[in-house]
C-alpha cells in the first residue's frame, strides 16, 4: 500500500533531474564532496588556486634556496638588474632582491590572512548574533559599533604600531579589533536581519534547535557567500593597510621586509632600477588576481542558486 | 457582432541561458464586446504572457509572431508610441498585485487624472469630477476626500477598486484582468468580480480574466480557454467546458479541485507530475506523460486544437487524438479517465470523538498588542486585542481548521501555540503538558518533539544551503538522535512522502514546489510528533500538485494517527480535509464546530457571507445561487442586490 498511496510519479518530474535512479539507498554524498566538485568545475578558480599555492610554496621554500639571506649585503653588486647570481637583482645597499620577496610574501602572507580570517569570523559572529537575538544584545552591539566608526582607527595603529616596535604579531591583532572588524559587522548585520524573518530560521526553531547553533547552521551559511567576498578583499585591504603604513614608517620594520614595504622602496627608484619595483609589484599582483579567482569559485561552488548549481 | 480583438497563432518565445524557451506556442482566439474570455492555467502555462504580448508590454527579448488585430488594425510591428495611445485607452489592464500597482507617491487623484488626461484633452476641472465619479462607480466612499489620499491610506480591496477605476477611465473596448483576485480575500474577491462585471457592463468591453481558480471562471467568463504548456488545450463556452469536458488536463484541473458545496471525501484526483519545462519541447503531445489514458500515438506528434463534436452544437475544440472517445463527467468507456483512488480508512475514525485523547488544548488564547505613544521613552495608551480569548481542542487522529481572512488572528493564533506563550488567564496544553509549567529549555525541547510545524511558503521554509537529508534530519538532531539512525530515518521519511531516498542529497531547489512541500511534511514529521499545525500548507502550490499534497496529508493522518491544526483562507480546502473548523473573525471564534455542520448550516451571518463568497467551480451553480454579504455595523447580512 506504501507505493500506492503516494503519488508514484513525483521523481519522474522534470525538476528532479538525473538517470533514473534506482531506488537502492545509495551512499549519500557528503557537502563537502559536493562543494570541491563544484569547485573543481570552474578553471579560473582551479588556476586561482594553483597561483596562490605556488605563492605560498615560494614564500617557504624561497628563503631556503635563495643563495644569499634577505639581510645580507653583497657589496659587490649594488643595484645591479636580475642576474644568474640575484635573481631578481639587488638594492642600492647590496640586499639580494629574491631573498627579500620570499620574505616580503611571507611575512605579508602571515599578516594578510590572519587579519582576514580573524576579521571575517569575527564580523561574521558579531553581525549575525546581534541579528538574530535581538533585543539588547543587539543595541549595545550597534552602540560599540558606532563608537568604533567615529574615533580615527587608523591613528590609533600608527601609535600602537610604532610603539610595538614593528611587531606583525602586534599589527595583525589591532588590524582585526580596532580597524578591521566593525563595518563588515555592520553590514552582515543587516542582511541577517532579513534572514531573521525567513521561515526555516522559524522551523528551526520550532524545532528546539539552540539559538547560537541557529546562527551557525542557517544565518552563516546563507551570508556565505558575502563572507567569502569580505575575505578576499579583506586580504587585499590588509595588504594595502600595511603598505600605508610601512610607507609612513609605522609597519614591519628593517631587518623584517614585508611586500609592502619593498614596494614602497623600490618605487622612489623606479627610473633607475626599476625591478625593485616590478618584482614585488608582480607579487602582490598575483596575490590578489589568485585570491579575486578563488573567491568567485568557492562563492559558486557554496550558492546553490548559481550557475554551476544546475549540474550538480 | 465585430470582433474587438482578434488573434491569430501568437507565439512568444525568450532567450536562455539553456535554449529557447517556448512561453507561448500557438494562441488564437476572437473576442466581441461585451463578451468574457477565461484564460485557466497553471503557473508557466503562459497565459500571462499571452495578455502581456497583446498589451505590447514584453521586454525586448522576446520575440513575438502571430497576430494580434484590435479592431482591425494590427498591434504586432507597432512602436511602443502608437501603442501608447492605444494602451490605458482603447485597451486596459488590470494587475494580480493592488499593493504594487499603484504609485506611493502620488495621490489617488492624480493617478486618475493622469490616466484622463494622458488620452484626451480635458480641463482640470472636467479631469477632476470626471475622477470622482469614477471612484463612486467603484463604490469608494466619500470620493471627493479620498481623491487626495496615498494608496498607503487604503487597504488592498480599496486599491484594487481604484485600480479598475483607472482601467475603465476611458471607456475602453477591452479590459485584460490578470489574477486580479489572487491577492485579496474571499469576500474582497467576490465584490471585485461584481466590480469588474459591473465596469464591464458600464463601458461595454471585452474582458479578458486571466485566472488559475476555476471557481472564478465558472463565475465570470462566457468562453474559456484552458492552456497548458504554452498551447490552448480545449476551448469551449463555459457551460461546454465545465459539462461536457474532453481534454483529459481540463478534466484533471476540474478534479482536482476540492468543492466547498460538497460533504463527501473522496479523494482528490491530483494529476501527477510536473509540467514540462518549454525549450526544446519534442514533437508529442505536452500533456502524455502526465496522462492518465496516454496511447503511443500522443508520443509521435503534438495534437492539434481540433473541433469536437458534443451534441450541444456549440463549437468546442480540444487538443487530444482521444478527445472524442471521451464521454460527458470525464468517463472513457464508463470507466473514469482518473482513476478513482481508495479512501484510506483510521482505525481511531471508528471511536467516537469523545473516547479519543486530546493532543492540543488551548483555553483562553489571548494575545493583546500595546500601543505606544511617544517619539523617545514610549508610554502606553491601550491594548490591541489580537485574539480574545479562544478556547478549542484538537483530539488524536482529527483536523482542527481555522478559517478567516487576512487580519481575523488565525496566524497569531498559531504563533502563540508553536511560540509556547504562558498565558496569564488561559493555558495551552500540549500532548498532556501545560506550557505554564515549561521551566527550562530542556522541557521545552522534549514538548518540542510532539508539536511541529509545515510553512506556507514551501521554499522559504527551507534553507537552500542544506541539503534534503539535512533538513529533514535537523529537527532529529535537535533532540540529540545518533546519525545512523537519523539518515535511516531520512531515508525511511523521504519514501513515506512519495520523494525518492536517492535524491537526499540534493539542495531544495532541485525540486518542484509541490516535492519541497513533501520535505517540509517529512520534516514535520521526522520526531513522530502527535500534532502537527499547517499554515496554509496548500496555498502557493498549482491546483493539480495542490490535490497530492491534499492526498498525502489525509493519508498520513490515517496511517500515523496525527492530528492536524489546520490553518487557511480556504474554504474549499477545508471542507475536504477537516474534521472540525471554527471561524475566526477579529480575533474570536464566531463559530466552531462539526464541518459539515458549520458548512451545510451556518448559523453567524459572518460564517454565511464568507461561505457565499467562495465561487463554486460549476457555473450553474455559481451563476443562480443568491449571495449574501456580511455588514459588520449591524452583524447581519444582506443579499446581493445586482
Amino acid at each position: 500500500m506504501t507505493s500506492e498511496m503516494i503519488d508514484p510519479t513525483v521523481e519522474a518530474s522534470t525538476a528532479a533531474p538525473g538517470p533514473e535512479t534506482t531506488r537502492v539507498a545509495t551512499r549519500r554524498l557528503s557537502k563537502w564532496t559536493l562543494y570541491s566538485r563544484r569547485y573543481a568545475r570552474n578553471r579560473g578558480a582551479v588556476a586561482g588556486l594553483i597561483i596562490f599555492a605556488l605563492l605560498v610554496l615560494f614564500a617557504i621554500i624561497g628563503p631556503l634556496i635563495a643563495r644569499y639571506d634577505h639581510v645580507e649585503l653583497d657589496f659587490l653588486a649594488l643595484s645591479t638588474g636580475p642576474t644568474a647570481e640575484h635573481w631578481f637583482g639587488t638594492n642600492n645597499a647590496g640586499n639580494d632582491l629574491f631573498a627579500q620577496v620570499a620574505v616580503g610574501l611571507q611575512r605579508s602572507l602571515m599578516i594578510a590572512v590572519s587579519v582576514s580570517v580573524g576579521v571575517t569570523i569575527v564580523s561574521a559572529l558579531v553581525g549575525t548574533a546581534a541579528a538574530y537575538f535581538g533585543g539588547w544584545t543587539e543595541r549595545i552591539t550597534l552602540l560599540v559599533i558606532h563608537f568604533m566608526m567615529v574615533i580615527p582607527s587608523f591613528l590609533i595603529l600608527a601609535m600602537i604600531s610604532n610603539k610595538s616596535g614593528g611587531d606583525w604579531r602586534v599589527i595583525a591583532l589591532i588590524m582585526i579589533f580596532v580597524i578591521g572588524w566593525y563595518f563588515p559587522a555592520r553590514v552582515i548585520w543587516t542582511l541577517a536581519l532579513s534572514l531573521r524573518e525567513r521561515e526555516y530560521v522559524s522551523a528551526a526553531r520550532y524545532m528546539g534547535v539552540r539559538g547560537f547553533r541557529i546562527v551557525l547552521r542557517h544565518l552563516l551559511p546563507n551570508i556565505g557567500s558575502l563572507l567569502v567576498i569580505n575575505f578576499t578583499l579583506g586580504v587585499v585591504n590588509a595588504v594595502v593597510a600595511e603598505t600605508g603604513l610601512s610607507f609612513l614608517g609605522f609597519g614591519v620594520k628593517i631587518p623584517d621586509v614585508s611586500l609592502g614595504a619593498l614596494i614602497g622602496a623600490g618605487s622612489s627608484s623606479l627610473i633607475t632600477s626599476p625591478w625593485l619595483f616590478y618584482f614585488p609589484a608582480a607579487a602582490l599582483t598575483l596575490l590578489t588576481v589568485s585570491m579575486a579567482l578563488v573567491a568567485d569559485g568557492l562563492r559558486d561552488a557554496l550558492d546553490p542558486t548559481s550557475a554551476a548549481g544546475g549540474r550538480a | 457582432m465585430s470582433n474587438v480583438l482578434s488573434v491569430r497563432d501568437l507565439a512568444v518565445s525568450f532567450a536562455s541561458e539553456a535554449g529557447r524557451v517556448d512561453a507561448v506556442r500557438g494562441v488564437s482566439f476572437d473576442l466581441e464586446a461585451g463578451r468574457t474570455l477565461g484564460i485557466v492555467g497553471e503557473s508557466g502555462s503562459g497565459k500571462s504572457v499571452t495578455s502581456l504580448a497583446i498589451m505590447g508590454l514584453l521586454d525586448e527579448n522576446a520575440k513575438v509572431t502571430g497576430s494580434i488585430m484590435y479592431e482591425g488594425k494590427e498591434l504586432l510591428g507597432m512602436t511602443d508610441k502608437q501603442l501608447s495611445v492605444i494602451r490605458g485607452n482603447g485597451m486596459s489592464m488590470v494587475f494580480q498585485d493592488p499593493l504594487t500597482s499603484l504609485t506611493p507617491v502620488f495621490t489617488i487623484g492624480d493617478q486618475l487624472i493622469e490616466a484622463l488626461t494622458v488620452h484626451r484633452s480635458l480641463s482640470k476641472k472636467d479631469a477632476w469630477n470626471r475622477s470622482v465619479e469614477l471612484l463612486k462607480l467603484v463604490g469608494i466612499t466619500e470620493p471627493e476626500r479620498r481623491m487626495k489620499s496615498f494608496p498607503h491610506e487604503f487597504s488592498g480591496g480599496m486599491r484594487q477598486r481604484v485600480v479598475i477605476a483607472i482601467a475603465m477611465a476611458n471607456d475602453p473596448k477591452l479590459i485584460i484582468c490578470d489574477e486580479p483576485t489572487t491577492a485579496l480575500d474571499v469576500t474582497i474577491q467576490a465584490q471585485i468580480l461584481d466590480l469588474i462585471e459591473k465596469a464591464q457592463q458600464e463601458t461595454g468591453a471585452a474582458v479578458i480574466m486571466i485566472t488559475h481558480d476555476m471557481g472564478v471562471v465558472a463565475r465570470t467568463a462566457d468562453d474559456v480557454m484552458v492552456m497548458y504548456a504554452g498551447k490552448p488545450v480545449e476551448q469551449a463556452p463555459v457551460h461546454e467546458l465545465f459539462h461536457k469536458t474532453r481534454m483529459p488536463y481540463s478534466i484533471g484541473l476540474l478534479g482536482a479541485i476540492p468543492r466547498v458545496d460538497k460533504a463527501e471525501k473522496e479523494p482528490l484526483t491530483p494529476i501527477k507530475g510536473n509540467p514540462p519545462l518549454l525549450i526544446n519541447l519534442p514533437d508529442a503531445c505536452p500533456f502524455a506523460d502526465r496522462c492518465p489514458i496516454v496511447m503511443d500515438a500522443c508520443r509521435t506528434r503534438e495534437p492539434e486544437l481540433l473541433p469536437v463534436a458534443t451534441g450541444s452544437g456549440d463549437l468546442h475544440r480540444a487538443a487530444c487524438i482521444r478527445a472524442h472517445e471521451i464521454e460527458d463527467g470525464g468517463l472513457l468507456g464508463g470507466i473514469p479517465v482518473y482513476p478513482v483512488r481508495e479512501v484510506p480508512e483510521s482505525p481511531l475514525a471508528k471511536l467516537p470523538r469523545e473516547e479519543r485523547p486530546i493532543t492540543l488544548e488551548v483555553k483562553n488564547l489571548t494575545k493583546t498588542f500595546p500601543l505606544l505613544k511617544g517619539a523617545f521613552l514610549k508610554r502606553k495608551v491601550g491594548e490591541v486585542h489580537a485574539i480574545k480569548g479562544v478556547s478549542f481542542d484538537v483530539r488524536e487522529g482529527e483536523t482542527m481548521a481555522i478559517v478567516g481572512e487576512s487580519g481575523s488572528g488565525k496566524t497569531t493564533t498559531l504563533l502563540q501555540i508553536m511560540d509556547m506563550v504562558k498565558q496569564t488567564d488561559g493555558d495551552i496544553v500540549i500532548a498532556g503538558t501545560s506550557v505554564n509549567d515549561i521551566h527550562s529549555h530542556k522541557v521545552e525541547r522534549q514538548l518540542r518533539r510532539d508539536i511541529q510545524i509545515v510553512f506556507q511558503d514551501p521554499m522559504g521554509a527551507l534553507d537552500p544551503r542544506m541539503t534534503v537529508a539535512d533538513i529533514i534530519s535537523e529537527p532529529l538532531f535537535a533532540i540529540g538522535t545518533p546519525k545512523e539512525e537519523a539518515h535511516r530515518r531520512v531515508d525511511e521519511l523521504m519514501d513515506l512522502v512519495g520523494l525518492n531516498p536517492a535524491h537526499s542529497d540534493r539542495f531544495p531547489q532541485a525540486f518542484s514546489g509541490g516535492q519541497r512541500q513533501r520535505i517540509g511534511i517529512a520534516r514535520a514529521l521526522s520526531t513522530n510528533p502527535k500534532i502537527v499545525v499547517l499554515d496554509e500548507p496548500v496555498s502557493a502550490l498549482d491546483v493539480s500538485i495542490q490535490a497530492g499534497v491534499i492526498n498525502l496529508l489525509d493519508e498520513l493522518k490515517a496511517k500515523l494517527g496525527l492530528s492536524y491544526l489546520f490553518v487557511a483562507h480556504d474554504l474549499s480546502v477545508v471542507r475536504h480535509i477537516a474534521d472540525r473548523v471554527a471561524v475566526m473573525y477579529l480575533g474570536d471564534f464566531v463559530e466552531h464546530g462539526d464541518v459539515d455542520d458549520v458548512f451545510e448550516n451556518p448559523q453567524h451571518p459572518y460564517t454565511k457571507a464568507l461561505l457565499s463568497a467562495i465561487p463554486v467551480p460549476d457555473p450553474d451553480i455559481e451563476r443562480t445561487r443568491q449571495r449574501v454579504v456580511f455588514d459588520a455595523e449591524t452583524m447581519s447580512t444582506r443579499a446581493v442586490t445586482a
